[in-house]
């Protein structure tokens, strides 16, 4: 079961439909599996990790994610340069590799298709390995940025 | 068959041969009518992603009943109503949406004749009366923008009235931000007895086909930059000198923003 924190916001947008959107500069490679990374645990407030979105499949996904801890709670922030394919069904959500799955976290639904914004997080999120903007209707990443 | 008689086999025929929305070159004669009731099932287990990646997904079904019309206003000039009634979708462990589709409203005009070809333009418009949100707007029952096509066809028949062919080609205008297009199709076809075999193509085909930052329906085939070249095979038997059966089978290749999977529909009709 993916795990989900938090209520859905409305979108800022209007809702359109996974697979329409992609990428006005061209598309990215089919995501890849990767390894697990092992961050180590800090206790100071501050950025623990970051990644820079790349896309996926067709659509178009672009800026930067970062894991911060601030007076002992945890959030993954979108920067403002965050941008991503308009379209209905699309959450955020931490996962293991970039094909998100059973055990990953669903943030909930991504709360505006472009911008700063920032989600909740239960812990560190140091099981996972990828921020990932995810299509739950048809089970495919538009995007995923890579946390180191 | 005198040629004549070959045109007015052709005339005859030309509804009822179509897939739904093509009728080729040939309308309707003054207070002549052709209806057709129709279902539609597609079952698709890929999509095809907006730069035309091939991914696999959980099964995606559609489901529609269309009506088609076809009215001779006058011996050149025929109106066309083209009515998806309802339209279901879904995705498996996702959700399914259903309700009313878009309505297609056009004119088919007979232009004239190039020696043995028949030639015809035809204007549609397509008003959204379909909701584009429904399903988390991943399962749509329309576009939820005005559109329309304007398609020049051509076509004869041949083999002494018993086969014929079409052509029909024509740009075709999106709102909303969706981008414009080509939208084409062609048929052969040849009558044995009372069933008539054909062989179809037809086709959407944008004028830029790089993968855009606006979406809409995609798995429904509704969204921008929809790309697909259809293929497929169809049969009808005329059930008595007004009734008929047709069954028409595609599948699609060189798809963009679209669920991939066969298609299958199947048509009851009547003509006057």
């Amino acid at each position: 079961m993916v795990h989900r924190v938090g209520a859905p916001l409305l979108l800022a947008a209007a809702l359109t439909a996974c697979g329409g959107g992609g990428s006005p500069t061209g598309p990215a490679p089919a995501p890849t599996p990767m390894p697990t990374p092992t961050p180590t645990p800090p206790t100071a407030d501050g950025v623990l990790r970051t990644g820079t979105f790349q896309s996926a499949n067709g659509y178009f996904t672009e800026g930067s994610a970062s894991i911060v801890r601030m007076t002992g709670a945890h959030t993954l922030e979108l920067a403002p340069d965050f941008l991503t394919s308009q379209s209905g069904a699309l959450d955020m959500r931490l996962c293991r590799t970039t094909s998100c799955g059973a055990g990953d976290l669903d943030l909930g639904s991504i709360r505006s298709f472009s911008g700063a914004q920032t989600y909740a997080l239960p812990d560190d999120g140091s099981a996972y390995a990828y921020a990932v903007v995810w299509c739950r209707a048809v089970a495919l990443p538009f995007g995923y940025a890579e946390l180191r | 068959m005198k040629p004549h008689s070959a045109v007015l086999l052709a005339v005859a025929l030309g509804g009822l041969l179509a897939t739904p929305a093509t009728a080729g070159p040939w309308g309707r004669p003054r207070g002549g009518l052709y209806a057709k009731t129709g279902y539609a099932y597609q079952n698709a287990a890929e999509l095809a992603t907006p730069d035309g990646t091939i991914a696999p997904i959980p099964t995606f079904e559609k489901h529609e009943a269309t009506l088609y019309v076809a009215y001779g206003m006058t011996d050149r000039l025929t109106l066309v109503v083209d009515f998806i009634g309802y339209r279901s979708s879904s995705i498996e462990d996702f959700d399914s949406a259903g309700g009313v589709g878009d309505l297609r409203a056009g004119l088919h005009q007979r232009v004239g004749r190039a020696g043995p070809w028949l030639v015809a333009a035809r204007g549609t418009v397509q008003a959204p009366t379909g909701d584009a949100t429904t399903g988390e707007g991943i399962l749509p029952t329309g576009s939820g923008v005005w559109e329309g096509d304007v398609v020049l066809s051509v076509g004869r028949s041949f083999g002494r009235g018993r086969g014929w062919v079409f052509f029909e080609a024509g740009p075709q205008l999106r709102g909303g931000g969706l981008r414009d297009g080509l939208v084409y199709s062609s048929q052969v076809g040849w009558r044995i007895g009372r069933v008539l075999l054909m062989g179809n193509v037809r086709g959407v085909q944008p004028w830029d086909s790089t993968p855009g930052d606006v979406s809409a329906g995609s798995a429904a085939g509704l969204g921008d930059g929809v790309t697909y070249l259809a293929l497929g095979p169809s049969a009808a038997v005329e059930l008595g000198r007004a009734l008929g059966l047709q069954a028409d089978f595609d599948t699609a290749v060189h798809t963009r923003n679209i669920a991939r999977g066969p298609t299958l529909r199947v048509g009851f009709y009547v003509t006057r």
